[in-house]
């Protein structure tokens, strides 16, 4: 456990110096990633421009649930840009050969090799947006709160984790380059709007099944009063740990069944 | 003018984006799928709005979910990945190879492009189609006699965003890491195109600011043709704008890639 | 004594797919795959001892790969055994791999974008080198391979020389017990080459370490190693001494001849019609003709030649490591 702190921090500085050593392209990187986050906004801007609430969620309400979103999801962008070039950089390309050859767990590798610095920019936004929704909806944060949501925020950015290593495993047993990310991908987006607006199907779906709602929707719910979905609250570890346990699992099974076929 | 030799070339590297996308195999498996849940996510979105009023700028729920149903499919043709394709080959240093082709860069870029989209009109564009026509209210087009308008003007949005997705990707020549900028701009003509809301949402002074962008041409202005929404005059007024957009980009792009290659021959690749 | 290397009954199947090729074909290959299933590794059994440096060779595909990766935990074996350092190495990779040390010639195993000298110090947290030990190896590896000069340059900026010798250092940081090298000195020049076997026996003499080697580079294994083991199609053919194995089978000799006019080959293969020699066109104008090394001298075949040709240059040559291999190969399947 020492060893792979050490190890952590070291992945980290060295990542750091090259990445300081193109100050100009760091800015840059920070900017348009901003530029990406206020954008994926700026559907929710403009619908309210239109209308007073979305069922029942006036504007701060659901603009909470985007800032909400943003810090689980900003932290696990932070590690997982090796996860979505999986198939193509270590699979396709051989790079896992590498990892495979040193004494230190294969997944702690993969993840912790490369950085997106920029998406902590995801999580200040998040921050700024939550604090902003905060004030106008006279949303009072504790000393306990902080700890809860931080706690919960970390939850998520496992279950994300969870989601997307599964997905990533699959590159172990067929061959592609883009692999099943996409479609899931595109299921972060309903995670952002309140559950209760879309069908049965879909609620048990993003609950069970993807169970996006338990790292942004039932965490933010519970900040925003609504009470309706406390028991959903007290399972947010829960899930975590099982999803995560799971994905694991797979990627063991994986590991195993790697090929090594590119060079 | 074009020799036919040269346009045989080029439909040569079409052939080869055809053949090339065929090898992402899960891609169109999963394609329809995520074109789906994309269109999904906002058909409940717009559900939940119109539970309380009828009709917003002219769009009632019927409109509207045909609306963002036909801009996904529509998309699913005109999409194109060269920003990354190019971004890509500068950063595996592979853009040297590009130089070395007797061929101009930019209408081989589009001409594979070209190749893949006609790869995803049957693979990807249909299929979606029919699936999203079975699970919603779909409308018909308004006016059948303004079809072939509506599909010239999908296809000159097709040509829209390959000439900016070349424009943005050759920055990658410039910049170390350009992905941020790509998903930025992806981002960018997710929203401003109309593809998530329709222009006639956006406030007043935004929609002045994108009349002077080419963006709401690519899906907006082909959905309302769609949609019986643009008299005749307007939808020539569409399309000769859609032109005049795609020459305009056309030597933006032309001019950006040669003095974006000048910096590479002095930098070195 | 114990043996380092215990292998037995070793295999490895793939399932591939076959692409078709053209428009349609791709058009198919998007519903129906058709699998087949490839041997790459096909029951070979060998052990190595402690201390042997051992060359590995077989033409491209015949499954050298395949069995390095299988010694080096990276691929499961689909049946079979192997213990490597008192290991499986699959099951117990994280032990094992701290006790042996790879390169791959053709990929680098250092971080791309930083310097060598912190490639090298993250490597030593990994393996777990003392601060002491790691100095002291440095210096060492040092004065064998003058690395000074590079330490601090990024990997992606140095000569495939230089960087196959950092690389050689980074694989031994640890003090491996057992070195596998994958075409180590693929693409480089003479001098580098020289001074990377220079470096390689210099570390088996002093830490006794065992060394598997696979080339193409027939040099490679003469300067290194005592035994080869030659694999094709997934098997085994030779595992022996390399001096048994080119007497025994390096039996044939080629003189090559460079024709003045295309018209005399013609000639040339008259001259030896009936013969127990080869005669074969490698190009226009090129001919060699191959014999075995103890019915017939050289100088007896270019004499026969000079007698009625007249010839641009001459050039004689032992067999290839590849051609010997092919010999064997067509001995075991005499149709081919």
């Amino acid at each position: 456990m020492r060893k792979h702190l050490t190890l952590l921090s070291d992945y980290f500085t060295q990542y750091l110096k090259v990445r300081l050593s193109y100050k100009g392209d760091l800015v840059i990187a920070v900017l348009t990633s901003f530029l990406a986050t206020v954008l994926a906004l700026a559907f929710v801007l403009v619908l309210f421009s239109k209308i007073p609430t979305l069922q029942g969620w006036s504007f701060e309400e659901v603009l909470f649930l985007y800032g909400f979103s943003l810090l689980p999801l900003g932290l696990f962008n932070v590690v997982s840009l090796n996860l979505y070039d999986f198939g193509n950089l270590y699979i396709m390309e051989g790079k896992f050969d590498r990892i495979l050859l040193r004494p230190v767990n294969s997944l702690f590798q993969v993840i912790f090799e490369e950085f997106r610095l920029e998406s902590l920019q995801e999580v200040a936004t998040g921050i700024a947006i939550v604090a902003y929704c905060s004030v106008k909806l006279n949303l009072s944060w504790r000393v306990q709160d902080l700890v809860l949501a931080s706690s919960v925020v970390l939850c998520g950015s496992l279950i994300y984790l969870a989601v997307f290593l599964s997905l990533t495993s699959v590159s172990f047993w067929l061959e592609d380059r883009v692999g099943l990310v996409p479609p899931v991908f595109n299921l972060l987006t309903f995670g952002r709007y309140p559950i209760s607006i879309y069908n049965g199907f879909v609620q048990f779906l993003l609950s069970w099944i993807i169970p996006f709602a338990f790292a942004s929707f039932y965490p933010s719910a519970r900040f925003l009063r609504r009470r309706d979905f406390d028991l959903y609250f007290y399972l947010i570890p829960v899930v975590a740990g099982l999803f995560f346990t799971l994905s694991t699992l797979v990627w063991r099974q994986g590991v195993r069944n790697y090929q090594s076929t590119g060079s | 003018m074009f020799r036919v030799s040269e346009v045989l070339t080029y439909l040569e590297f079409a052939r080869v984006g055809f053949v090339n996308i065929l090898a992402y195999r899960l891609r169109y498996y999963t394609g329809v799928l995520t074109y789906s849940i994309n269109v999904a996510v906002y058909y409940f979105i717009w559900k939940a709005i119109y539970a309380h009023s009828s009709e917003i700028e002219g769009f009632d729920l019927s409109d509207m979910i045909t609306y963002v149903a036909m801009g996904w499919v529509v998309r699913s043709f005109y999409f194109n990945n060269i920003d990354h394709d190019l971004a890509v080959q500068v950063m595996e240093g592979k853009i040297a190879m590009d130089l070395i082709k007797p061929v101009n860069a930019q209408l081989m870029y589009v001409s594979e492009a070209m190749g893949e989209s006609c790869f995803r009109l049957f693979m990807l564009s249909l299929p979606t189609l029919v699936v999203l026509s079975l699970v919603f209210p779909l409308k018909g087009p308004a006016d059948w006699r303004l079809l072939p308008a509506f599909f010239a003007s999908v296809v000159l949005a097709f040509f829209l965003v390959a000439l900016v997705n070349f424009l943005v990707g050759t920055c990658a020549i410039r910049l170390k890491s350009v992905l941020g900028l790509l998903r930025a701009k992806h981002f960018l003509i997710e929203i401003l195109s109309g593809l998530l809301i329709p222009i006639s949402f956006f406030p007043g002074w935004a929609q002045r600011l994108m009349d002077f962008l080419p963006f709401q041409f690519i899906a907006y202005g082909p959905l309302l043709i769609y949609l019986g929404k643009r008299d005749a005059a307007g939808v020539a007024r569409t399309l000769a704008l859609q032109l005049l957009w795609v020459g305009i980009l056309f030597l933006l792009g032309h001019l950006w890639w040669r003095s974006s290659i000048r910096k590479l021959a002095v930098h070195g690749g | 004594m114990a043996m380092m290397v215990q292998v037995q009954d070793l295999a490895k199947e793939f399932r591939t797919f076959r692409r078709r090729e053209g428009v349609w074909g791709a058009f198919q290959n998007l519903f129906v795959r058709e699998y087949q299933t490839v041997k790459a590794v096909d029951g070979i059994s060998f052990d190595i001892a402690p201390g042997e440096m051992v060359g590995y060779i077989g033409p491209n595909g015949a499954g050298k790969s395949t069995t390095v990766k299988m010694l080096t935990g990276i691929l499961v074996p689909t049946r079979g055994v192997v213990y490597a350092n008192g290991f499986v190495p699959y099951r117990d990779r994280l032990r094992y791999t701290k006790t042996i040390g790879v390169v791959f010639g053709q990929r680098t195993q250092l971080w791309w974008d930083i310097a060598v000298i912190e490639s090298l110090k993250l490597l030593r947290k990994i393996y777990d080198v003392s601060w002491r030990d790691f100095q002291e190896r440095l210096e060492h590896f040092d004065q064998l391979l003058r690395l000074k000069d590079y330490l601090n340059t990024p990997v992606r900026k140095l000569s495939l020389g230089e960087r196959m010798r950092c690389d050689l250092v980074a694989a031994l940081l640890h003090r491996p017990k057992l070195l596998f090298l994958d075409e180590p000195t693929i693409g480089l020049d003479i001098v580098a080459k020289k001074n990377i076997r220079e470096f390689l026996k210099e570390i088996n003499r002093r830490d006794q370490t065992t060394v598997l080697l696979t080339t193409h580079d027939l040099s490679d294994i003469e300067e290194l190693c005592q035994r080869i083991m030659v694999i094709d199609h997934g098997r085994l053919l030779y595992d022996g001494r390399l001096q048994a194995f080119k007497e025994q089978l390096g039996r044939w000799k080629q003189v090559k001849f460079f024709l003045k006019d295309r018209g005399d080959f013609a000639e040339l293969e008259s001259l030896f019609a009936g013969d127990t020699l080869q005669c074969e066109r490698l190009d226009d104008l090129t001919a060699r003709i191959l014999f075995l090394r103890d019915q017939v001298s050289s100088a007896e075949v270019i004499k026969k030649v000079l007698s009625r040709l007249e010839v641009r240059d001459i050039a004689i040559e032992e067999e290839s490591i590849e051609e010997i291999v092919k010999n064997i190969y067509q001995k075991r399947n005499p149709k081919l």
